[in-house]
């Protein structure tokens, strides 16, 4: 159809940087490696300062850092929605390359995809994967205590461990499958640098067909050999109005692993590290591995997977904190600054897995908060307590190491953590 | 003003006055009492639990749908379970009597 006037007005557009207040401007575009390098002290700078507008290669957006805020976004689908408005640009905070997935969807659809997924990451879907997941992780600490003294934990141990519990024990794949969700998941990388407007790269596009090809193979094995594995019960949901259709089922089984993979592998990273940095603490929790729960959520307080949670847009003209918000700009919620709010919590900036804080904004919160944060907090669990049974002396092979930052928009993923087992 | 009559997981028993009309898990956390409750209110995390006392059950409004549906997916749940962040104290409820669920 030919482009009439008319279709050309009502093209959505986002806020312009010269329409915004300026008092609240600050002149930082965040896909910058300077921020992510910089990022720990980035967002407790954030933690207290209300919401100011800056930019993500020049598109503005809105950065909020204090707890209240944040909640208040979270809380408010309403007006802070997570799906996209039509505005071109806007494609380079798409997560998911275009398909339809639950952290992208309001209402009524997110609510009848969600609960449909709750049951496999309740505490009893959890449980049934502990065993698995302890399996894992004995199997990589054999390969770690055969290779020496020193390992890496990225590549050695974090890096795929929600893979095979996840895509392994969870989905129950063949390792083939396994790998085309690892070589799509890789590529997500891909996309993540692009410019507004620049094309996919040809491997985004390339891996996300092979993985398309492999899920609808993946479906129509558990439809005609149905199994009580996360995917088959998926498929096999009873309520017949609720069934999801293909293409949902496959954006939603790659939504998981696009939320679960690189996070799971950071968090356990970064909790070894911060235990690594502070061997007092350390040494407590090896100590007292009753502990491991309480140390997990200090752990995920004070450093996780990087700044921000999947992208909202305001719905309306509004106001945050006395900060306007115009129609269609990107709000992001820095889940990671408000951990660092000191309203909410008292030094923010000591880690001390005593602490036991309440409710840690690690996770998101509202309708979508985090829904595999059990199976997190599982794995992390795990690999702490059997990591501290199996390598007592346990540490960090320079106490003061800081490593290099990397990832996708917004994530800080260690490139290495190196660790000494004796 | 009305009074909240709480029991903690350790069994120890505590009467609360609640000084505004919110959330009977905004109330819980307000008086110390350590509710998780991550997601904020949204019933969408399942760790603000508790166990309204049998006699009270029938005042509160009925649980939603999506409240509903995630107190069957938790472990320790009773007839009686209910998610404090859905649960909102108004003067009606003076006196009620709740059981802090476990953590899970």
């Amino acid at each position: 159809m030919e482009a009439t006037l008319d279709t050309v007005t009502e093209q959505a557009t986002g806020p312009r940087l010269e329409d915004l207040d300026q008092q609240y401007y600050i002149d930082l575009d965040l896909a910058e490696e300077s921020v992510r390098q910089n990022g720990i002290q980035h967002m407790r700078d954030w933690a207290k300062r209300g919401p100011f507008y800056c930019n993500r290669r020049g598109i503005p957006v809105v950065v909020c850092g204090r707890y209240a805020d944040a909640q208040e976004v979270y809380l408010n689908p309403d007006v802070y929605s997570v799906e996209m408005p039509p505005i071109p640009g806007y494609e380079i905070f798409d997560f998911f390359g275009g398909l339809k997935a639950v952290a992208q969807m309001d209402g009524a659809d997110h609510a009848r995809i969600r609960r449909l997924m709750m049951p496999a990451f309740m505490p009893a879907g959890v449980k049934a994967l502990e065993e698995a997941t302890a399996k894992i992780i004995e199997a990589k600490l054999d390969a770690i205590e055969a290779n020496g003294d020193t390992f890496e934990v990225m590549s050695d141990f974090s890096g795929d461990i929600i893979g095979h519990v996840l895509l392994g024990a969870a989905f129950n794949l063949t390792p083939e499958q396994q790998n085309a969700f690892k070589r799509a998941h890789d590529s997500f990388g891909l996309i993540m640098g692009l410019a507004p407007g620049e094309p996919y790269p040809q491997e985004f596009l390339e891996s996300a067909g092979a993985l398309q090809q492999v899920m609808m193979e993946i479906l129509e094995d558990r439809r005609k050999n149905p199994t009580n594995d996360m995917i088959g019960k998926m498929v096999h949901a009873r309520d017949n109005d609720d069934k999801l259709t293909d293409e949902e089922l496959f954006g939603q089984i790659n939504a998981v692993c696009g939320a679960a993979l690189g996070t799971t592998a950071t968090s356990i990273a970064t909790a070894l590290l911060n235990l690594g940095r502070h061997p007092d603490q350390f040494d407590m929790l090896k100590a007292d591995p009753s502990m491991t729960d309480m140390a997990v959520t200090e752990c995920l307080r004070y450093q996780s997977t990087g700044f921000f949670t999947f992208p909202r847009y305001a719905t309306r003209d509004t106001e945050l904190a006395g900060v306007k918000i115009p129609k269609n700009m990107v709000v992001l919620a820095s889940a990671q600054a408000t951990n660092y709010d000191p309203a909410v919590y008292d030094k923010p900036e000591t880690f001390d897995i005593k602490r036991n804080p309440q409710a840690i904004m690690t996770f998101g919160a509202g309708a979508h908060h985090c829904i595999g944060n059990r199976l997190a907090r599982m794995v992390i669990r795990k690999s702490l307590e059997q990591m501290m049974a199996r390598f007592p002396n346990l540490r960090l092979a320079d106490p003061d190491f800081d490593p290099v930052y990397q990832g996708m928009f917004g994530e800080m993923a260690p490139d290495r953590v190196p660790m000494q087992t004796n | 003003m009305p009074i909240l009559n709480v029991t903690d997981r350790d069994g120890s028993e505590k009467q609360v006055d609640v000084t505004m009309t919110e959330s009977l898990m905004h109330v819980l956390r307000d008086a110390g009492y350590h509710i998780a409750a991550e997601c904020g209110g949204a019933a969408a995390c399942g760790t603000c639990h508790v166990y309204v006392d049998e006699a009270w059950l029938s005042k509160l409004p009925e649980a939603g749908e999506i409240e509903a549906e995630m107190v069957d997916l938790l472990e320790e749940t009773k007839p009686t379970s209910r998610l404090s962040c859905q649960v909102q104290m108004d003067d009606s409820l003076d006196g009620l009597k709740v059981t802090l669920a476990p953590e899970e």
